[in-house]
């Protein structure tokens, strides 16, 4: 499982014991996972779940140990020069007098590892020039060989023309196996080895002390592998962010919005204010959408609908009905003359008469006494009687259209009165003038008799009319201006308005998303302040555990180094008690103190258990400590190199001379400088040299009974010969890449000396029975009995061989091991 | 069980005594250094006596040791004697012991004391201290 598969799953667990609400719970996860998972639990959407992500880095699974430094034409080295290390835990002492060119060895690791040109750069203008070696012409290269555990071999290569300045300037090639990478393409640890500097020269361990509190807590945050849980809060901060300025924006302009409707003179402006109310996040938008959208009932509705209708409605035609009336007066004024009245009663009485002469025949007229009735007189009379007809239905007629004609003339009159009338009543608050003169208008126009007959009404109304369809032009004129005007006045404010209201809507459908980022950030924060005190926890006591060591008579007591804050306010805090009294670890500490303050606080940082380097590179620890210190860093280093590769350089043999006193095992190379910066590396004091020369001195200490040294020089021989089987086991095995664990492990099971050399010359633990005679073969019969005294002498035997011979031969073997 | 010389490295390092100042820290650690000698002897007069009186040259009887008590036990007596033996000469580029250092390696030797004087009569068991992976 990888680092952060293990980090999601610690806070999951936590999230999940501090009680947080489960969609803010997937809130936070989401935010761990990704942009995309978050947006996607933030519009509603599922978790999803671990393991289905890309998240799964392919991470480095060997371990990536150091195995050799080639430089050359850089810093104090001229020609090339290797330091070969053994790429397995174990400690490894480069030692070498001021300006030997030992330093120059870890600046070239770290350069190439860490890339930290930048950091050339910033220095001063003589350090920069004096990168490349002076007694140097040609190229200036420096290669680095990483072993990876069960993976082939990675080669670092960056080297530089001869005439580059600018360290930076240089070609750099990483090779995997034999395999040359294309550019750019290195594996992905590499860019760990910043997070974690598996370097520590005079100039980081001075960022104790000379780094501000934030830049100190940063170099120190990698160690907890945080990282991912700092990016989701960035993710969530991002959008609480986004939704907090929309939030904000909107209260902004909602105070814009008020002014903006307060200058506006108009009902609507008002309706809207009050819907707004005093606070952005309580206005009734569902009353300010009716509002823009016309829908809602304003105070002057009436004024406007009657505007409206005004613009919409013709006047009525009066004049033609007038027109109409008149002609039909007119029309009936010319019957008028002809008396059809008197015609009806004529046709009346002719008719009398030819009903008489129908029944009694031929007679003397009655009437005129004169005339006689008889057939000429009938024809003459029928006629008369349908001429006489004719005349009254004419009559008739026109009397009726003058009817019709008043008919509707009234009635247009009565609707003009009721129409404009109310018109009138409901424009004249608004537009008082217009409104007034029409209602005067109206108030002149006759009305119209219930009946017709009355010659000149028509006329008399029609002069009347004049002045009202006047008063009517104007007041539709009015109500016209008015409606534009009252138009123009809401466009700008309506339009605020709706852009308001469309803003609105965003922030309310995302209120309850930022109410959950809100919830998610705090329940983050608390998650990662747990995770972190636990892993910090535990980092604290391997800083307190070496500053102990460190310290050795220093009155200086590091308490619980904390990690604290987050953002603008991180910082670590070193809390200290100077003879119990409590004080601050940069105040009241000595220059040495703090030198070994910052190597307990970094070393820890370079062996995390989540670096994927196996090995730290400590440059010149020593400097002014005094003796008791050294012997304690020599004690934490030997520790620490019980698991990784360490690689120190120093300066003096202080270091050296206590890490022989105090028993630890480590391999030490001298760095020598001829002149024109040749450097030459020498490996010194093997362990099993040292064996060796114990076994030697205590040899020829004839003075103390032979009983008692002889198993003791025959250990100490025995020792000697299995420290070189194991160092030639190793060396072949690293060469096929194998696993420093799987290593490791064959030589653990390989306890007798016989079993060791098994491995070391055979390669094979089950060849045990194949090693007198492979020693007889290749060395001759005295390796074979010098082995056997040494595994006899060491349980008491010791008539065998003579003491001085039995070191003398095995110097010998040790030679052939070799 | 200690002799004089731990109670006068003690009153050393607790009192002033008149004509010690500058001297006393090597001194003392001088008179610690004899002590731990002292219960050596003690030691090897216990499991072989030969050893005990053959030779005054710490470096053989030093190299026995872990034959006897075991690694851990003659490595901090081997660390004690080296460092105490280093506060007692004179360096030209290193200052004298302090008094901190004085007593934390006095700790050290009481502890050692009691352990060298419980370590049993060993069987011989040859030197165990093989080669352990580092």
């Amino acid at each position: 499982m990888s680092d952060e598969t293990l980090l999601f799953h610690d806070l999951t667990a936590r999230l999940r014991s501090l009680g947080v609400p489960q969609p803010v719970a997937d809130l936070v996860l989401a935010a761990y996972q990704g942009d995309q998972g978050l947006d996607a639990v933030l519009a509603g959407g599922e978790l999803t779940q671990p393991g289905q992500g890309t998240r799964e880095s392919p991470g480095v699974e060997g371990d990536v140990w150091l195995e050799a430094v080639r430089v050359e034409g850089f810093r104090g080295v001229g020609p090339q020069a290797t330091l070969a290390l053994r790429p397995s835990a174990g400690l490894t002492l480069v030692i070498g007098r001021n300006g030997s060119g030992k330093s120059s060895f870890a600046e070239a690791a770290e350069l190439v590892l860490t890339d930290d040109s930048m950091r050339w750069a910033q220095r001063p203008v003589v350090f920069r020039e004096g990168w490349r070696n002076l007694h140097h012409d040609g190229d200036s290269e420096i290669t680095v060989k990483l072993r990876l555990d069960g993976q082939a071999p990675v080669t670092l290569r960056r080297r530089w023309g001869k005439d580059a300045t600018d360290p930076s300037d240089a070609e750099v090639t990483t090779f995997v196996g034999r395999q040359r990478q294309p550019a750019g393409q290195v594996p992905e640890w590499l860019g760990r080895a910043g997070a974690y500097r598996p370097f520590l020269s005079a100039r980081d361990l001075e960022r104790v002390i000379t780094a501000k509190p934030a830049e100190l807590y940063d170099a120190l945050a990698p160690i907890l592998g945080l990282t991912p849980l700092s990016a989701a809060d960035t993710r969530l901060q991002r959008r609480r962010k986004e939704r907090d300025d929309r939030g904000k924006a909107l209260r902004e302009s909602f105070t814009l919005l008020r002014a903006e409707l307060g200058e506006v003179d108009d009902d609507r402006a008002r309706q809207a204010l009050a819907a707004l109310g005093r606070q952005a996040a309580r206005a009734d938008l569902a009353a300010l959408t009716a509002l823009v959208d016309g829908t809602a009932a304003a105070a002057d509705h009436p004024t406007e609908s009657a505007a409206r209708r005004l613009l919409d409605g013709d006047l009525p035609d009066l004049d033609r009905a007038l027109t109409a009336l008149h002609e039909a007066e007119a029309a009936a004024a010319r019957l008028a003359g002809s008396d059809s009245a008197a015609a009806a009663r004529t046709a009346v009485l002719l008719r009398q008469a030819l009903d008489l002469h129908s029944v009694e025949g031929d007679q003397p007229c009655p009437v005129c006494r004169a005339g006689w009735l008889d057939a000429g007189w009938r024809e003459g009379a029928e006629a008369e009687v349908a001429r006489l007809g004719e005349v009254a239905a004419e009559a008739r007629t026109a009397h009726n259209r003058v009817s019709v004609a008043h008919g509707d003339a009234s009635h247009l009159l009565r609707t003009v009165r009721r129409e404009l009338g109310a018109a009138v009543a409901a424009l004249e608050t608004t537009m008082p003038q217009p409104a007034e003169r029409l209602r005067e208008a109206l108030a002149a126009l006759p009305v119209l008799a219930s009946l017709p007959g009355t010659a000149g009404e028509a006329e008399a109304v029609r002069v009347s009319w004049l002045p009202v369809v006047a008063a009517y032009t104007d007041l539709v004129e009015s109500a016209t201006r008015w409606l534009v005007r009252r138009q123009d006045a809401w466009r700008e404010p309506g339009a605020s308005l709706r852009r308001w209201l469309d803003a609105a809507a965003v922030v309310r459908a995302g209120a309850d998303g930022l109410a959950r980022l809100v919830a998610a950030r705090t329940a983050l924060g608390a998650a990662t302040n747990a995770i972190r005190a636990e892993r910090l926890a535990a980092f604290v006591g391997q800083s307190a555990r070496i500053w102990l060591r460190l310290r050795q008579e220093s009155n200086v007591e590091l308490h619980q180094m904390r990690m604290e804050g987050t953002n603008t306010q991180r910082r670590v805090k070193f809390p200290v008690s100077v003879d119990g009294v409590e004080a601050n670890a940069l105040a009241v500490m000595s220059q040495g103190e703090l030198h070994a303050l910052g190597l307990a606080v970094f070393l820890p940082r370079a062996c995390a258990q989540a670096s994927p380097y196996r090995f730290v590179v400590v440059d010149d620890p020593v400097q002014s400590m005094d003796p008791a210190k050294v012997d304690g860093l020599a004690e934490v280093l030997g520790e620490i190199a019980e698991t990784r590769q360490v690689v120190v350089f120093t300066h003096d043999d202080r270091l050296p001379e206590a890490v022989r006193r105090l028993g630890l095992e480590a391999t030490v190379w001298e760095v020598g400088r001829r002149e024109r910066s040749v450097v030459e590396l020498r490996r010194a004091n093997d362990p099993a040299d040292r064996y060796l020369a114990d076994a030697y001195a205590l040899a020829a200490a004839k003075q103390l009974p032979e009983d008692a040294r002889y198993p003791v020089v025959a250990g100490f021989c025995r020792s000697a010969l299995e420290a070189a089987s194991m160092d030639r086991y190793r060396a072949r095995r690293y060469a096929t890449g194998e696993s420093y664990e799987s290593v490791e492990k064959a030589l653990a099971q390989a306890v007798k000396v016989q079993q060791r050399l098994t491995l070391a010359l055979l390669d094979d633990p089950d060849r045990g029975g194949d090693l007198y005679s492979h020693l007889n073969q290749a060395y001759g019969r005295w390796a074979t009995d010098t082995v056997k005294a040494v595994a006899a002498g060491t349980h008491g035997a010791h008539d065998a061989t003579p003491l001085p011979q039995l070191v003398r031969r095995t110097g010998d073997l040790l030679a052939k091991l070799r | 069980m200690s002799t004089v010389y731990l109670a006068t490295a003690d009153q050393l390092l607790r009192t002033v005594l008149p004509g010690t100042r500058g001297t006393w820290p090597r001194a003392c650690a001088w008179l610690l250094r004899l002590e731990l000698e002292a219960a050596l002897d003690g030691f090897w007069g216990r499991v072989r006596p030969e050893i005990a009186t053959a030779t005054h040259a710490q470096r053989p009887k030093q190299l026995m040791l872990p034959a006897y008590t075991g690694p851990d036990i003659a490595r901090r007596v081997s660390y004690v004697w080296w460092a105490l033996s280093r506060a007692g000469h004179h360096h030209y580029y290193e200052l004298g012991i302090t008094v901190a250092e004085l007593l934390r390696l006095r700790d050290e030797l009481v502890l050692l004391l009691d352990l060298l004087q419980k370590c049993a009569v060993p069987t011989m068991m040859g030197n165990s201290s093989t080669v352990s992976p580092p």
